[in-house]
């Protein structure tokens, strides 16, 4: 047995190797170049000028005890919620159950600042829906934290638990188990690396959350680093503690990792169909009002509450400024990004599927190493790269797009693995076979057939994209304004009807992309 | 075999090839004359494979291949494989699922006025009629002739089958086999199959190489093969055979199912097949019947000799013996190989 994935379907043939392939992995460097080179010159920004820590021990300390207990906290929430959410769609008969499923997960594309928004708009003296003081701090975070990061437990184990042989519970229940030991002793077992993995990821993103914490001023690393950002000339201080933060994720994604590479191989697709839980009374009552609770309060609430600040504003003639350039600006940068990311990404996802080894396997650890990296860390990582190496690309376009390109790669790579998998190296052979050159197989097989995935992973990076807040915010060109900027800084600035004006707008140009990529998530 | 017209289609050369420390070829070397319909036998993760995807350029590998007198590679020559003139019809036949049946058939071919060509094979393969369905609308046996048809249609060399029958079901096997002959004889083509099932082999080629463990140990026409092995490993692979241990002296080797003449001395295997084994009831018995089983059109019959080992003899389906029954056993042939 070698390293590496074991992906190929063909025991006695190794790798399949043309004569020169080579092309492909320099495809596949230019393309990881950016995940390479930015946390290397965070170091060097962190160490270049000193030795000396340049943030206060305390203020560490407090940083790291307010992030690692949100972290704490919202995982667990999530992690009960999503829970709930993915086996009351997967294993009960509910009226609309695949509805129900796919609804779960759409609070997942509510940005964080949004979801901050709503809960500010909703809350507060002029609050909307209460007028009690809004909850800013842990509280809030917490809350709106756990809520819009459900959905990721949610998507992670909806095929965990379908992929547990239905023969196991069932065997179980034969033996005279009861429902709750059942779930309790057979079900949550099996399931226990998909909820680890999928809490993980939770907390990944809670410490990685910027949009959240920032509006509603609770102090974690994302929001120091911001603020000492903004307010330092000396940029040692927020290049220590994104150093800091960046090492903190890192060792979250490798506990991931190796979570998940032991129990990969032990997901099996069972046979036969699973027969659905029958509830019936209060049961099935408080299913079916349970997730319609966790929907209206992460789906219909806020886009209630701004739709209601929205109409409020327009009666008393509030300005809502000019949307249009906004949405323009967005929808383009992510367009041009989703283009250029997808591109970059074909070869890492040839490199990956065609020539599976150790350096593929390197390849793939560094892309999704940079993808779980904070954004605003890499924000912070890719001024100081263009400031001291790189000065011209300083607040362009470009440099935006590439960083863009950088950050959401594995989203576009994923997707193009997909199709290729699916698409057996034998189709490429084939084709060289019947008298094809290299490039005539690629044009007219390998392309064509990986068409799917490309689109799928430019309708994802699309969506993250326009959505992203933090590297946008300190990358972008003077004056270049784009929706997420517009949500974030009018609601920091006490604006909440401009704000919740730019967010209907952002989740309405959402929801063709958004389409593409749920369907292809929630089918079997 | 080979007359003086008769020229080499392939001439494979010691072909050595590892992945990792798995061992795939070890100084495999093959001739296949042109027009012959060549059998690779061998047991899975033999190597068979990756014999094939060397001869067609998808594999590198040391040692040589020449393909009509043309060295295709050797020190310094890789010809990739668009270049070598070779068709290939892959396990799962690899039909390019975004291209109809005409769309397959025709993409080796130039560019230029495609369809009579398609035509012509489509007919050859029975498939008019059906160029404009897509790869996933067709039968396993559509599927399988239309990988035969675009590998035939740019008229090569010589073709390569992997596993070609593997995916069909048994009751379409043998008829898709014989089909597929008489296809390869009209077009003339050399073809080099690759299988691991003995009968398969057996029916279908003019030779057949043995293979195992990176290398052939034996090719040759295929009743020569079976009633010729070259060692124990072949007989007992190519069929059913029962192992006698015995000693061999002075031109002998005496065994409880008879005495055969050898030029070995010493240990020796003797190999007896069952369909050279005798059952007679009247004689002396040197063994009991342990066990048949019956196939209709024959039966095999397992006998307990006196000392121990077990023998098996094809006999017709009559008479039927009981279990137990006392019986006198004799081999009319065997193959004798030393020990060790």
């Amino acid at each position: 047995m070698t390293a590496g994935p074991l992906t190929s379907r063909r025991p006695e043939v190794g790798p399949v190797r043309h004569p020169g392939g080579w092309g492909w992995w320099v495809a596949a460097g230019i393309a990881l170049l950016p995940a390479l080179i930015l946390p290397i010159s965070l170091l060097f920004q962190v160490i270049g000028t000193g030795t000396t820590l340049a943030v206060p021990p305390a203020r560490l300390a407090e940083l790291m005890f307010n992030t690692v207990v949100l972290g704490v906290a919202v995982t667990v929430t999530a992690v009960a919620i999503g829970l709930a959410t993915a086996w009351m769609t997967t294993r009960v008969a509910l009226p609309l159950r695949k509805g129900w499923m796919t609804l779960a997960a759409l609070p997942l594309v509510v940005p964080s600042y949004v979801a901050a928004l709503s809960l500010i708009a909703a809350t507060g003296p002029s609050g909307v829906l209460v007028e009690i003081p809004t909850p800013y701090g842990f509280v809030g975070s917490w809350l709106v934290l756990s809520v819009f990061t459900a959905p990721l437990v949610h998507l992670t184990l909806i095929p965990g638990l379908r992929a547990i042989d239905p023969a196991t519970e069932e065997s179980a229940t034969g033996l005279g188990a009861s429902r709750w030991r059942v779930f309790a002793t057979v079900t949550l077992p099996q399931l226990k690396p998909a909820l680890v993995s999928s809490g993980l990821l939770v907390g990944l993103y809670t410490i990685s959350d910027f949009g959240a914490v920032s509006l509603l001023r609770y102090d974690t690393f994302t929001r120091a680093i911001y603020t000492l950002y903004r307010g330092q000339i000396d940029r040692r201080p927020s290049a220590t503690l994104s150093l800091i933060l960046m090492a903190l994720a890192i060792g979250i994604l490798l506990i991931e990792r190796r979570y998940r590479a032991r129990v990969a191989l032990h997901s099996r697709r069972p046979r036969r169909a699973r027969t659905l839980l029958p509830l019936t009374g209060w049961a099935r009552a408080t299913s079916i009002l349970a997730l319609a609770f966790y929907t209206l309060v992460a789906l219909g609430l806020p886009l209630a509450v701004m739709t209601i600040t929205v109409i409020r504003g327009l009666e008393s003639d509030q300005i809502l400024g000019s949307l249009g350039a906004e949405a323009f600006r967005s929808l383009g940068v992510a367009l041009i990004a989703a283009l250029v990311t997808v591109i970059l990404a074909f070869p890492v996802a040839m490199v990956i599927t065609r020539r599976p080894g150790r350096l593929s396997g390197w390849v793939e650890s560094t892309m999704w190493g940079a993808y779980s990296l904070p954004h605003i860390t890499v924000g912070v990582a890719a001024v100081g790269f263009a400031l001291t190496w790189a000065r011209p690309l300083y607040q362009t376009l470009i440099y935006l797009v590439i960083i863009y390109g950088a950050i959401f790669l594995p989203q576009a790579v994923g997707a193009a693995q997909d199709s290729l998998v699916r698409a057996s190296p034998d189709l490429e052979d084939a084709s060289r076979g019947l008298g094809r050159g290299p490039v005539a197989t690629l044009v007219r097989v390998t392309v064509p057939l990986a068409v799917p995935g490309l689109v799928a992973g430019a309708a994802l990076v699309f969506l993250s994209v326009m959505k992203e807040l933090p590297a946008t915010l300190l990358l972008r060109p003077n004056g270049f304004e784009t929706l997420a900027i517009r949500i974030w800084s009018s609601t920091a600035e006490g604006f909440v009807t401009r704000g919740s004006a730019a967010s209907l707008v952002l989740l309405a140009v959402s929801i063709v992309p958004l389409f593409l990529v749920m369907s292809r998530e929630l089918s079997d | 075999m080979s007359s003086a017209t008769d020229r080499l289609a392939i001439r494979a050369r010691d072909l050595t090839r590892s992945f990792g420390a798995a061992v795939a070829l070890d100084h495999f070397s093959l001739d296949v004359w042109e027009g012959g319909v060549v059998t690779i036998l061998g047991p899975s993760g033999c190597g068979k494979t990756t014999a094939l995807r060397v001869i067609a350029g998808f594999e590198n590998a040391g040692g040589s291949v020449e393909i009509h007198g043309r060295i295709v590679l050797g020190p310094g020559v890789h010809v990739p494989p668009e270049r070598r003139r070779v068709g290939m019809v892959f396990q799962d036949y690899a039909l390019f699922p975004h291209m109809t049946v005409a769309g397959n058939v025709a993409y080796g071919l130039p560019r230029g006025d495609r369809a009579p060509r398609v035509g012509e094979v489509l007919e050859l393969v029975g498939l008019t009629g059906l160029e404009g369905r897509m790869p996933n609308e067709l039968s396993g046996g559509q599927q399988q002739r239309v990988a035969l048809a675009r590998a035939l249609a740019p008229k090569p060399e010589v073709i390569l089958l992997d596993e070609p029958f593997s995916n069909l079901d048994a009751s379409l096997r043998d008829r898709v086999r014989r089909e597929l002959r008489t296809i390869l004889t009209e077009a003339r083509t050399t073809a080099v199959f690759v299988t691991h099932d003995q009968e398969e082999a057996l029916a279908t080629s003019d030779i057949v190489a043995v293979m195992r463990e990176g290398r052939v140990l034996q090719a040759d026409t295929p009743g020569h093969l079976y009633s010729n092995p070259a060692d124990r490993w072949v007989a007992e692979f190519l069929g059913d055979a029962d192992v006698l241990e015995s000693v061999a002296r002075d031109g002998r080797v005496d065994t409880p199912v008879g005495a055969f003449d050898t030029d070995i001395r010493g240990s020796v295997s003797v190999v007896v097949r069952p369909e050279n084994v005798q059952i007679s009831l009247g004689e002396t018995p040197n063994a009991v019947v342990a066990g048949s089983e019956f196939f209709g059109h024959d039966q095999l019959v397992t006998l307990a000799l006196n000392e121990g080992t077990r023998v098996r003899a094809r006999i017709g389906p009559r008479p039927v013996y009981r279990v137990g029954q006392p019986a006198r056993v004799r081999a009319t042939d065997a193959r004798i190989f030393a020990r060790g």
